[in-house]
Formats: C-alpha cells, sequence, structure tokens
C-alpha cells in the first residue's frame, strides 16, 4: 500500500494520472493547513494589530519552512504567485533593458518571455540530441554586458538533469538563475546559482504560489512595485492561506524526495515494458542524468496530441510537449533543439509520475499504448 | 457508440454535438486550427492569443457545457497546401475557387475522419446540412439536405463513397430554425452566434489581399486592360485577381452605347479581363476535369440531371458526357455566368451524383 495515496482523493480505478510534471495531487495535510487558514480568523500580514500579526506570523513560519527544504535562511525566500512570476522577479530585477542573457535553449518558456519583457537580449546555449548542456559553452556565450545566466535544474519536458554548480563555476561572477519548479522535491538541489526558482503545486501545495530564493548579497530591483511587501521586493497582499500550504508541503519534502527510488522503479518499468511492446518507440532525452519520475518518448510516426486524445479518452492522463502547447499550437521547441524535425517533435509525449502513482495506473498505460499505437497505423493515421 | 464531431465553434456542429450527446453517444469535439489569427483577430482577441482565435475557443466552451472531450488538431500546414494556395494560385489564372470543397475532400472528410478512426470512433459527426442514405446493400447515398435553402450538399461531391459508411450529419433533416432552436434549448453558449457565409480564411471578403499576401508581392497580377468581345480597350484593371465572370460592380468602365457590363472572361496568363452585355453570359454547357462519382461511375448520357455550378445555383436540367477525365455538361437550357474554378455538381433528384471543376462555358 502507498502512503501517500491516503485521504488524498485520487481519480478512479479507470483513471490513470500521469502528469505530475503538469500539476501533483495537493498533499492532504498542505489542503487542510490552507482551510483551516481561510476558515479562521481574517488577517492582513500588513496590519498592524494582532490579526495582523497573527497572518505575518503564519507567513514567516512558511518561510522558514520552504527556506529549510531549499537549505536556505528564512530572508532570503520571496514568495511569489509561482514559478513564473519568480522568473519575471528574477529577470526584472537584475537585467537591465537591452541587458544580456545567457540561457540554455531548453528553459521554460516562462524565462524567455520574462526576457522579452524585460527587453533582454538572449544567447541560447544548445543542447546535444541526448538534451545535454556544456558548461563551457555558457562560458563561450558571455558578454562583458552579460548580466545573468539562466539554468535549469532539471527540464520539464525531457527530465534531464543540468550540472548548475559546474554552470555557475564556468560563469562566475555573473548570477546563475535556475528554474528548479521541476527538480525541487524530485532531486536534490545543486548548489552554485545565485537564484533559485520553486512552485508549489509541483511538490503538494496549491498552485498560485512559488518562490524565489536569492543569494544574500544579491540586490533585486522590486518587480511588482506599490507595496513593502517581501521585503520591497514583490508588492500587493500575500496569499497567506497558499503560503501557509506551501510550507506544510515543504516540510513534507523530505519524504518526497524517499520516495523517488520507488517512483524511479516504476518509471524504469514502465520504460522497458513500452520499449518491449510498442515498435518504433523512441525516448527522449540523458539516460543517465534524469529525474527519476520523467518519461518523454515518441511513438514514430504517430502525432503527439493524437496519443494524448487517445489516451485520454481511456482515462490516462499525460501531456504531448508542455502543458502550454499541447493546445496544439507548433510543435515542442524543446524536441526540436534536440534535433528533431517538426514530425517527430509532434510525436512527442511525457509521462510523469509521482509519489501517490500505482503500479496499476502504469499497468493501464501499458495495456493500453500498444493496441493505440497499432490503431492509429491501421487507420492510416500514422 | 463513441463519436467524433468536427467542431467549427459555429451554432450548427455545435448543436450538432449536444444532439449526439443527448442521444447517449460518447461525444468527442475535435477542431480544427487552419490558420493563425490575422493581426485584426488578434487584436479583437485583446492581444497575448496564445492558442486559439475565438472560435477554437466557442468549441471548447461547447464541449465543456456538455462536459465532454474536445481536442484541437493542428491542420495549418496542410490547410495553407491543400486549400489556401491553392485558392491564390486559381485566381493568378484567371479562376474563381471555392476552397471550401477542397477543405472537405482534404482535410474534414480525409485527415480528420482518419484521425476519428485513430481515437477509435465509430463515425464521423459533422454539421453540414446534407443527408446519408443507407441503401441497405452496404452502399450509401450522399442526399440533399431536407431545408433546401440550407441545403450543402454541393460542397460535398467530392465524398469518398468508403467513407459515407461513417459519417453522420444529423442536420440534415432540420430546419436552420429548428437548429437555433435547440442550441437555445440546450442553453449552448453560442445559440445566438450569426451565420457566417463567408470563407473562413478571408473574414472581411476582401479576397483580393489574401491572393497577395499568399502569392507575394513577385506574383501579384498586374494591372491590365479590360476589353470589349471585339477585343477593343474600355480601360485598365489593377490585377485580374479582383474580377470573378458574373461580375458588374467595381469594373470602372461603360460600354460606348450605355449596357451595362458584365465580366465575361477573366484571362490570367494574358491578364485581360473581358467585359460584355448580360446576354454574352449564358452558355450551352461547361466543361469539367478532375471528377469524382460517388458510386464510381457517371450518370448514363441520355439521363438529364440536375446541374449545380454553384453553391447557391437554384440547378439546371442537363446531359453529361465523360470522355476520359473531361467531363461534358450540356444545360437544357442556357446558364448564366459559367465560372471556371467552380464546382459543377450533379444531382438525380435528391442524390448527389458527384461532378467535376468547371475548366470552361461551352456554346453561346
Amino acid at each position: 500500500m502507498n502512503a501517500w495515496r491516503g485521504a488524498c482523493k485520487l481519480p478512479g480505478p479507470m483513471e490513470a494520472y500521469l502528469d505530475h510534471n503538469a500539476t501533483a495531487p495537493c498533499l492532504p495535510a498542505a489542503a487542510r493547513a490552507a482551510a483551516d487558514w481561510l476558515l479562521g480568523p481574517p488577517g492582513n500580514p500588513s496590519s498592524a494589530h494582532a490579526a495582523g500579526r497573527r497572518a505575518r506570523a503564519a507567513i514567516e513560519q512558511a518561510r522558514g519552512q520552504v527556506a529549510a527544504a531549499l537549505g536556505a535562511r528564512p530572508g532570503e525566500v520571496v514568495f511569489t504567485s509561482g514559478a513564473t512570476e519568480a522568473l519575471h522577479l528574477a529577470v526584472a530585477g537584475l537585467v537591465p533593458p537591452g541587458g544580456h542573457v545567457v540561457a540554455s535553449a531548453v528553459e521554460h518558456p516562462a524565462l524567455f518571455g520574462a526576457c522579452r519583457v524585460a527587453g533582454a537580449e538572449v544567447t541560447r546555449v544548445p543542447v546535444d540530441a541526448l538534451g545535454r548542456l556544456d558548461p563551457a559553452a555558457f562560458r563561450a556565450a558571455l558578454r562583458p554586458e552579460t548580466a545573468l545566466v539562466a539554468v535549469m535544474a532539471a527540464q520539464n519536458e525531457i527530465g534531464n538533469l543540468y550540472p548548475v554548480r559546474a554552470v555557475a563555476e564556468a560563469v562566475g561572477p555573473v548570477p546563475v538563475l535556475s528554474d528548479a519548479a521541476q527538480a525541487f522535491g524530485k532531486v536534490a538541489l545543486e548548489p552554485g546559482p545565485a537564484l533559485v526558482v520553486v512552485s508549489g503545486h509541483k511538490v503538494g501545495a496549491p498552485a498560485g504560489v512559488g518562490a524565489l530564493w536569492v543569494a544574500p548579497g544579491l540586490d533585486l530591483a522590486p518587480f511588482v512595485a506599490g507595496g513593502p511587501q517581501e521585503r520591497g521586493r514583490r508588492g500587493g497582499t500575500e496569499n497567506t492561506a497558499g503560503i501557509v500550504a506551501f510550507g506544510v508541503a515543504a516540510t513534507a519534502l523530505p519524504e518526497r524526495l524517499a520516495s523517488m527510488p520507488r517512483v524511479e522503479a516504476l518509471r524504469d518499468g514502465l520504460e522497458a515494458a513500452l520499449r518491449a511492446r510498442v515498435p518504433g518507440l523512441r525516448v527522449h532525452g540523458d539516460p543517465a542524468a534524469r529525474l527519476p519520475n520523467t518519461l518523454s518518448f515518441r511513438c514514430v510516426g504517430v502525432d503527439g496530441d493524437l496519443l494524448l486524445a487517445a489516451l485520454d479518452l481511456e482515462g490516462v492522463r499525460l501531456s504531448s510537449g508542455s502543458a502550454c502547447s499541447s493546445g496544439s499550437l507548433a510543435p515542442s521547441s524543446v524536441l526540436r533543439a534536440l534535433g528533431l524535425d517538426d514530425d517527430a517533435a509532434r510525436a512527442g509525449v511525457r509521462v510523469s509520475l509521482g509519489p501517490e502513482t500505482t503500479e496499476a495506473e502504469v499497468e493501464r498505460l501499458i495495456d493500453l499504448l500498444p493496441a493505440i499505437v497499432a490503431r492509429a497505423h491501421l487507420s492510416g493515421a500514422a | 457508440m463513441r463519436v467524433v464531431v468536427a467542431m467549427s465553434g459555429g451554432v450548427d456542429s455545435s448543436v450538432a454535438a449536444a444532439l449526439m450527446h443527448e442521444a447517449g453517444h460518447e461525444v468527442v469535439g475535435l477542431s480544427m486550427r487552419l490558420r493563425d489569427a490575422t493581426p485584426d483577430e488578434q487584436r479583437a482577441a485583446g492581444g497575448g492569443s496564445c492558442c486559439s482565435p475565438d472560435d477554437l475557443r466557442d468549441a471548447r466552451a461547447v464541449c465543456d457545457r456538455l462536459g465532454v472531450a474536445h481536442y484541437v488538431v493542428d491542420y495549418r500546414d496542410a490547410f495553407r497546401k491543400a486549400v489556401i494556395e491553392p485558392f491564390a494560385r486559381a485566381y493568378l489564372e484567371g479562376r474563381t475557387p471555392n476552397p471550401c470543397v477542397l477543405c472537405n475532400d482534404h482535410l474534414k472528410f480525409a485527415a480528420l475522419l482518419t484521425r476519428a478512426r485513430a481515437l477509435g470512433a465509430d463515425a464521423l459527426v459533422t454539421g453540414h446540412y446534407a443527408r446519408v442514405h443507407d441503401r441497405g446493400d452496404g452502399t450509401f447515398e450522399l442526399r440533399k439536405a431536407r431545408d433546401g435553402r440550407k441545403d450543402q450538399s454541393y460542397f460535398l461531391f467530392g465524398i469518398e463513397q468508403k467513407a459515407l459508411a461513417r459519417i453522420w450529419f444529423p442536420l440534415g433533416e432540420m430546419e436552420k430554425d429548428d437548429v437555433r432552436e435547440h442550441a437555445r434549448r440546450l442553453g449552448l453558449p453560442v445559440w445566438d452566434k450569426h451565420d457566417s457565409e463567408d470563407i473562413c480564411f478571408v473574414p472581411d471578403g476582401d479576397y483580393a489581399r489574401v491572393v497577395e499576401a499568399v502569392v507575394g508581392p513577385e506574383a501579384v497580377p498586374k494591372p491590365g486592360p479590360i476589353v470589349d468581345v471585339a477585343g477593343q480597350v474600355l480601360g485598365t484593371h489593377d490585377g485580374v485577381h479582383h474580377f470573378t465572370v458574373g461580375q458588374r460592380k467595381g469594373l470602372g468602365v461603360s460600354s460606348p452605347a450605355g449596357e451595362r457590363l458584365y465580366v465575361l472572361d477573366v484571362d490570367g496568363p494574358r491578364g485581360t479581363v473581358t467585359v460584355g452585355r448580360v446576354d454574352r453570359l449564358l452558355a450551352a454547357g461547361l466543361v469539367a476535369n478532375r471528377t469524382h462519382w460517388i458510386d464510381g461511375a457517371p450518370p448514363p448520357a441520355d439521363e438529364v440531371v440536375e446541374a449545380r455550378i454553384r453553391y447557391r445555383h437554384q440547378g439546371a436540367p442537363a446531359r453529361v458526357r465523360v470522355e476520359g477525365d473531361q467531363l461534358r455538361v450540356d444545360f437544357v437550357e442556357p446558364q448564366r455566368a459559367v465560372t471556371p474554378g467552380q464546382a459543377v455538381v450533379l444531382y438525380r433528384g435528391e442524390q448527389v451524383l458527384g461532378g467535376g471543376w468547371i475548366e470552361a462555358p461551352t456554346g453561346g
């Protein structure tokens, strides 16, 4: 029996939720903490009275919990609405208009969006066919005016782990921003970056809360100006309930990390079974340095959106590319960066597991995928 | 049964989906993403519309309302190659194309039907006003819709016999007013959306601008002469892509005798537009090619069938002969404005027999 399933309401027996990288189930304890806060007495953390002090204390407790999970001091953690906002906060705070950013070619679109908004010029460091990055390539891309280097800790689509520490050593003293939204809670984070972005809903908190860790001594210009909240770095009344829940989820992080060997065994079993049963299956990413929960693959000639839909109709939830591009827009830019052509990139799908995942859920995909791929070939769709 | 409903976001396909759902089928909505939003549409959507033009959002809203699955399929490349580019090229050749038929032939009842099968669907449902009749012997007839004013069978003449077995048109027996009534009754968010008779990728009706954008500045037709039937130059035009046979407005020339002038012929390669009196628009027949027969064979040469030479044509009695891939149609009474590039679709009563693409009028 899997302790993670516990009181959490998960899909019924015919459903398999295999999209934990999109969002993870909310931990019951985190949901309860948020509900308790919302159902309790009100309080704006900026208010001078006791109700405000209570809210402030709740936030500061959560800040300590998240900081502990990051191995940081509480004062270095800024709460945001999520990873996207944290990336914007970091880029806007460090990159002057027209400034230069060196970023891996496979960063999340939110990072590139933040650079665009900041008016930054971006040099993209390419990946090889396995999606790997070379730290020396970051150094080679530096210019005197480079204000920031961005390298994610783990890639959301293909699951690759990146040598954040080696990149930081290669580009010092330029500050390194590391998007750890997917790595947090799945692998230990490497030291080295000056800024780390994490997201609540990937680790069992509700969506709508995230954090930016900023190394001591680094000055960020305020992003959402107009309020003294978060030491002036991020104005606006805090999402106290979400922050409290994030704190609770952060305290469960050691258990989450401890569950990863089981998750990895499930993922490896899934990968082996699919390789054996689905002709033309190709796995993406670096088998030597990959998140324990993620499997990115394609079935040659079969559109990823078709697989997503066909599996969805049978109760299996996974994604094609990142959640944003699965509305059938462009082929995955991450798979393109690996050197795949448009058709191959369109074929990509991502399975991502979590501590709550059961063997039955994985079995369901193993049972269904070969038949669905065969049907696609028979129908002429492949 | 599992049915895929092709959903454009309009009233008709939304009602088709709702009726299938009401009848107890497992409905899967599929919307084709055919093109990117134009800058105007992006502005109207408030900018930053990353994924869907409004119609796709409407289709999704209807499916959400019904509680059924909805997916978008990206056919932008195929649509450009199979529909938009041939559309633009036809104008360069002096033809007036019919992109809706091409879209049905190459996307809706080809790629989308294939995708429906790949999703395990028993049928592909669309909101077309047309009917499929099961002959009971394993073959099917395509028929006109009950509501003659809404009949869209003209656009469907290219359907393959084997595809008919898996296509349902639930609106074929209904009147448009019934469809709106159903939409209102079912609380569909699109019930009062206006009917569009425009070509979807020319929302403002400015064909010439679309042609220019697709073919690029090098290939845009040059200005040329407007001549009468004797070859006398009456004026100049801004490019043959602005003209279609039978057109009266926007010529900017008048006949010396003060008669109303109509476009009789558009010669793309020469860049010439020929105009003349309305009686010169009459043709005894036409020649067409690229024929398609739903039952695999054309009607016998001595049979009088009904020929429609454009979507809104009421139909004219005619006899047809097929020589190789060429179809000759002889009208019992001469018909006005036979337009190269349009489809000629042949009917036996309610039944669609097939048709072809008009190459030229014959006789006078």
